[in-house]
């Protein structure tokens, strides 16, 4: 950036705070940003936490009156909404954001203000549709939302409407971060750092993002469909006119399945990371665990009407997604058996993030069993719709994705904070949960078989279902404790914790070469690769001639490169981001860090606004202001971001 | 070392076995109402096989890796690090071998599967020839009508033992589904569409289904019963249906009931349709009435509801909810909602939002409806004549099923409300006087049609009604104001 180049608008500077409230807003930051997804992720699975908890009283008994209907329907629409949009999704968001240009050995992402964009425009569309809450109108009609109930008739006021643009919202970030780390993992690995030499996490990081690239492009189309059947009377989903309620199905299923690999894959990168480490042996299989990811990742857009087995499809349909979700089984168990392969002949340390580890395994083998069962349509037709579908879910989306993602909370903490989370807590927390998690949801298979249909507020006495939901709420409160236990363990640690140290586990990855916390420039020398779990071979250069070397990168073994064959990090766009030059022995430019900006939280505010205000429909007059208004300042701000100089235009240069 | 290793692993089979047992133990209970494990007819037991296949196949997985998880977990832990363990990449063979073994397992699950899938759907299509009963979703009952037999009801599916018989699935208004878990696996109910199911019944009795795709408000309370009996019995009881029920005798509080009913209630719900001509024209007048509520969901003061022909020869009450006996019925009618929070009848029947019934009318009401029954065999449906023309133009007014879609008041339900009809009718066309309009839009109801009303009336009240009763009618609307 030169003085010739336009200086829109120059006279104001880039912020430069460090500290405090401002420096939040204004970051840039990848491991900051980390953080911020992290805490509102955990604050929203709180407030799921706490519906769930209401929904589970209210079963308690049989035809109880703890809450009315209506309100249990807005219950578990909104608990099952906040726990995949606003939970898992960027919880997994707070991992990918920390750990991939870490382990990658890059000093930040592709496009850091697109990656704060993302974050912010995450909050918002998290707040607008709890804000719903606070309307005594949320969303009612089930985390799907199935056509044609959703139409106005049937669903008046605006608590669907809240869903419908509260996701659009929420889509967007996602896949503004999806594009970032496509990006950054394509382009910004560290010299040597082949794609399989590359962390699993890393990998399915970058699966997730092509995973959410194709899907959630459906399912925007879907919700502006139905928004404009709401909003604006057109007739897509509505049988009256014509309109088929079957095809929103379809549209949301085609994404609703990859979703739920979305939420998976990530826990299921973390337990890659965490197993090999404390079994200090390298990951059995690394080049099958890998393509498994990437097979269900592609597999997983061929599966959708196992959702609809009732709807009758034919049998033609129904028996080739029977077939093709069967498939699917195999590349699944594939990674179970290469994790358990990892630990065999391992030296084990059964500490709470390898407790949660091994957790996964053992909870996800059980969920993938009963998917299996719901493969097979006939018997599906028994338990489409009922608590064994229920069971399910929870096995592989707690039991895999929460227990998987702690995993990763309790390895990587010492990393974030400089501090090791108490292990006697951490040990209280791991028990608690897998005994209330259990006592919840394994007695819903047998309800499901029994009966029971899921989404209903009250049941009948006298069908038997009684003691199995009393253990199930008793349960519900035994996760809640472990919960809190978990918020004690936080507070406790940040007092009183150890000290990490840059490598607390012995790892074996490029994080943990690094200090803890790491500085704002993460490596002081970009690091050159030559394994797989290169730190680790660095460490005990006498497993060298066993070590995994990918695809072949022309280096001689046990050689660390010189420094002048390095290519450098290539150069900085118009944000801003800085240039590193990579040499061994240090060097003496300094490292370029991008400048703070304001524009990303004002182009996610305005976008939310101007799309939360499309919501507005009266007065008719001006329905339209508040969100161009919205728009507008989404336009500007954007404009100023693409235009915003950068602080010290003199020194940071273009790579050479 | 390996002494110690197997002693520990010793309890791992055991506790794998207490965890199976307690697991079978809490699942067989075939007898709760709604169990798949209670399976009471062959698809529903051809299902509940193929669950136990993939069920015994998925516990010997479980097992296996379990215990492996469990015995390696314990075997390699160290608690201090000491030196390497071996640096094993990986195995190809192993991989292939568990690529291989969980298709070849897959397979196993996947032959049955497919050939159930087709095998029920040609059964269901096969069914065909046999009964056919077309069950119709609302939000929150079920409208089930045998087509061939001209007989319609709600909530309460009958059917013969022993023969498969085949559902038609459609809906009026949202999603639903069909579960008769003793039966049958489930099948949607979808506006757009006409779906199939097939259930069959081994042995009498009555089996409990529940709705199974979640469908608003009250979708918890959308329940159904199905009564599976003998041949001899399930004939018996399609003759019964179309049985009128016999009139309540004048001055009684069931009659008192009666024309409450017509005031208040007929609008809505059908109780008629013994009459063969009404049972033909129910489904439309259903849709008439589903299409009204949808033009003003919150303002209407009609929607379709449970027909209630022969209402008290039925199980439950308010779609499977409760047992229909006085104080059921009594309780229904002084706060519907109360029984079924999200049901329709309190906040659009006219009558509650206008104070609701006194408990003398509940009690008259309650009287009528255990009328609601087939009249004894041999004998027409109108009572011992009454004499004033009025009094007996009255009667016939709800017995002949005018009173679902008139009202006796100036509100229009599917037809044009009857107050004040005698100063209309003589206006309606010229030089014909009241009476004989009045007769003509009774006998030949084409001939004219109100503007803005769909031309739905039956055509057969001419065959159905004597020219006596005809004159009682006229006699009769000639005083409704």
């Amino acid at each position: 950036m030169t003085s010739t180049a336009v200086r829109f608008p120059t006279f104001v500077r880039r912020p430069t705070a460090k500290t405090g409230l401002w420096s939040w807003i204004t970051t840039i930051d990848h491991k900051r940003i980390g953080t911020l997804y992290g805490v509102t992720a955990f604050t929203f699975f709180l407030v799921g936490g706490l519906e769930a908890l209401v929904m589970r009283t209210q079963l308690m008994r049989p035809e109880n009156t703890a809450v009315s209907p209506e309100v249990y329907n807005q219950l578990f629409t909104m608990h099952g909404t906040t726990m995949v949009f606003l939970v898992i999704m960027p919880l997994s968001a707070a991992f990918f954001n920390w750990i991939v240009p870490l382990q990658i050995g890059a000093r930040d992402v592709a496009f850091p203000r697109l990656n704060a964009f993302s974050y912010w425009t995450f909050l918002f569309g998290g707040i607008l549709l709890n804000v719903s809450w606070l309307t005594g109108e949320a969303p009612n009609a089930g985390w799907f939302s199935y056509a044609n109930l959703t139409e106005q008739p049937f669903s008046h006021g605006l608590g669907v409407t809240y869903w419908v643009i509260g996701l659009q919202i929420l889509g967007v970030a996602s896949l503004a971060a999806s594009f970032n780390f496509i990006v950054t993992i394509i382009n910004m690995r560290a010299p040597g750092m082949s794609f399989m030499k590359m962390p699993v996490f890393v990998w399915m990081t970058m699966v997730v993002a092509v995973l959410i690239i194709f899907a959630f492009p459906i399912i925007t189309v879907a919700l502006v469909q139905i928004q404009f059947d709401r909003l604006y009377g057109l007739n897509f989903f509505r049988p009256s006119a014509g309109g088929d309620p079957v095809m929103w199905q379809h549209m949301f299923w085609l994404f609703g399945h990859p979703e739920v690999y979305i939420l998976i894959l990530p826990a299921m990168g973390i337990v890659s990371e965490v197993l090999p480490t404390f079994s200090r042996k390298q990951l059995f299989g690394y080049p099958f665990v890998v393509f498994a990811g990437v097979s269900i990742a592609f597999m997983g857009f061929f599966v959708w009407s196992h959702h609809m087995f009732t709807v009758g499809l034919g049998p033609a349909a129904t028996a080739a997604f029977a077939l093709s979700t069967m498939a699917i089984a195999v590349p699944t168990g594939i990674k179970i058996f290469n994790w358990v392969g990892t630990m065999y002949r391992g030296h084990l340390t059964l500490n709470t993030p390898m407790l949660f580890a091994i957790g996964f395994v053992a909870m996800f083998v059980i969920g993938g069993l009963s998917g299996v069962s719901h493969a097979s349509p006939p018997t599906d037709a028994q338990q489409q719709d009922t608590y064994y579908i229920v069971a399910h879910f929870h096995y592989v989306l707690f039991g895999g994705a929460i227990l998987g993602l702690f995993a990763g909370i309790y390895y990587w903490w010492p990393k974030f904070t400089g501090k090791l989370l108490n292990e006697t807590i951490g040990q209280v927390h791991f028990w608690l949960m897998m005994v209330g998690f259990n006592l919840t949801f394994f007695p819903m298979h047998w309800l499901g078989l029994d009966g029971m249909p899921r989404r209903i507020y009250t049941y009948a006495g006298g069908m038997g279902w009684d003691s199995s939901n009393f253990w199930a709420t008793i349960g519900a409160y035994v996760i809640g404790v472990a919960v809190l236990v978990f918020i004690f363990n936080v507070f406790y640690s940040r007092r009183r914790g150890k000290t990490a140290g840059n490598d607390p586990w012995d790892g074996r990855t490029l994080e943990w070469t690094i200090p803890s916390p790491p500085p704002e420039y993460n490596f002081r020398e970009v690091p050159v690769v030559q394994h797989r779990d290169d730190f680790w071979y660095r460490k005990h250069p006498e497993l060298v001639h066993d070590a995994p070397h990918g695809t072949a990168d022309g280096r001689p073994h046990g050689q660390i490169s010189g420094a002048e064959d390095v290519p450098p990090e290539h150069g900085h766009g118009a944000g801003g981001h800085g240039a590193e030059h990579g040499q061994a022995h240090g060097d003496g430019h300094g490292i370029h860090i991008p400048d703070k900006s304001y524009y990303p939280i004002c182009v996610a505010a305005g976008l939310a606004f101007g799309v939360g205000t499309l919501m507005v429909q009266e007065p008719v007059a001006i329905r339209w202001l508040l969100p161009a208004i919205g728009m507008g300042f989404a336009f500007l701000s954007a404009l100023g971001w693409a235009f915003e100089p950068v602080n010290e235009p003199a020194e940071g240069h273009v790579g050479h | 070392m390996p002494i110690r290793f197997f002693n520990r692993l010793r309890r791992v089979p055991l506790f794998a076995l207490i965890a199976l047992a307690l697991v079978a133990l809490a699942s067989c209970t075939p007898h709760h109402n709604q169990s798949t494990f209670g399976a009471a007819g062959p698809i529903a037991e051809r299902q509940k096989d193929i669950f136990l296949l993939i069920f015994w196949v998925a516990m010997a997985v479980f097992v296996v890796v379990g215990i492996a998880i469990i015995a390696i977990t314990v075997r390699y832990r160290r608690k201090k690090p000491e030196g390497l363990p071996p640096d094993m990449h990986g195995n190809n063979r192993l991989e292939i071998a568990w690529t291989i073994a969980p298709a070849v397992v897959l397979a196993v699950i996947a032959i049955p599967t497919v050939n159930m899938i087709f095998d029920l759907d040609r059964e269901a299509t096969q069914a065909a020839g046999n009964l056919e009963i077309v069950v119709t979703g609302h939000q929150w009952w079920w409208e089930i009508e045998y087509t061939g037999e001209d007989v319609v009801t709600a909530n309460e599916v009958h059917i013969p033992v022993d023969t498969p018989v085949r559902i038609v699935l459609r809906s009026e208004d949202v999603i639903h589904s069909f579960w008769v878990p003793k039966l049958a696996g489930k099948v949607d109910l979808i506006p757009t569409r006409t779906n199939q199911l097939v259930i069959e019944a081994a042995e009498p009795g009555v089996y409990f289904g529940q709705c199974a795709e979640f469908c608003g408000e009250a979708h918890a309370l959308m329940r159904f019963r199905v009564v599976a009996s003998e041949q001899g019995d399930f004939d018996s009881w399609l003759v019964s249906m179309r049985r009128p029920a016999l009139s309540p005798d004048a001055g009684t509080e069931a009659a008192a009931g009666q024309a409450l009913f017509a005031a208040n209630c007929s609008m809505c719900h059908s109780s008629q349709t013994a009459n063969t001509a009404l049972a033909r024209s129910e489904h439309e007048t259903q849709r008439i009435r589903q299409q009204q509520f949808l033009q003003d969901p919150l303002g209407s003061r009609i929607v379709a509801a449970p027909n209630l022909t022969h209402l008290a020869t039925r199980t439950t009450l308010a779609a499977g909810l409760v047992e229909l006996n006085p104080d059921t019925l009594a309780a229904w009618l002084r706060d519907p909602h109360d029984l079924k929070p999200g049901n329709r009848m309190k906040k659009l029947a006219n009558v509650y939002r206008t104070g609701g019934l006194n408990e003398q009318q509940i009690s008259q009401l309650v009287s009528y409806l255990l009328t609601l029954k087939p009249g004894p065999a041999g004998e027409s449906a109108v009572t011992p004549p009454v004499t004033d023309p009025v009094d007996r133009g009255r009667q016939l007014f709800t017995s002949s099923g005018c009173s679902g879609c008139h009202a006796t008041t100036p509100d229009n339900i599917v037809g044009p409300g009857l107050g004040g009809v005698a100063a209309r009718a003589s206006t309606r066309k010229p030089g014909m006087s009241a009476d004989d309009y009045i007769r003509e839009s009774i006998v030949n109801p084409t001939a004219y049609t109100v503007e803005g009303f769909p031309p739905v009336m039956p055509a057969n009240f001419g065959q159905v009604l004597s020219a006596d009763e005809i004159d009682a009618l006229i006699a009769y609307l000639k005083t409704l104001k």
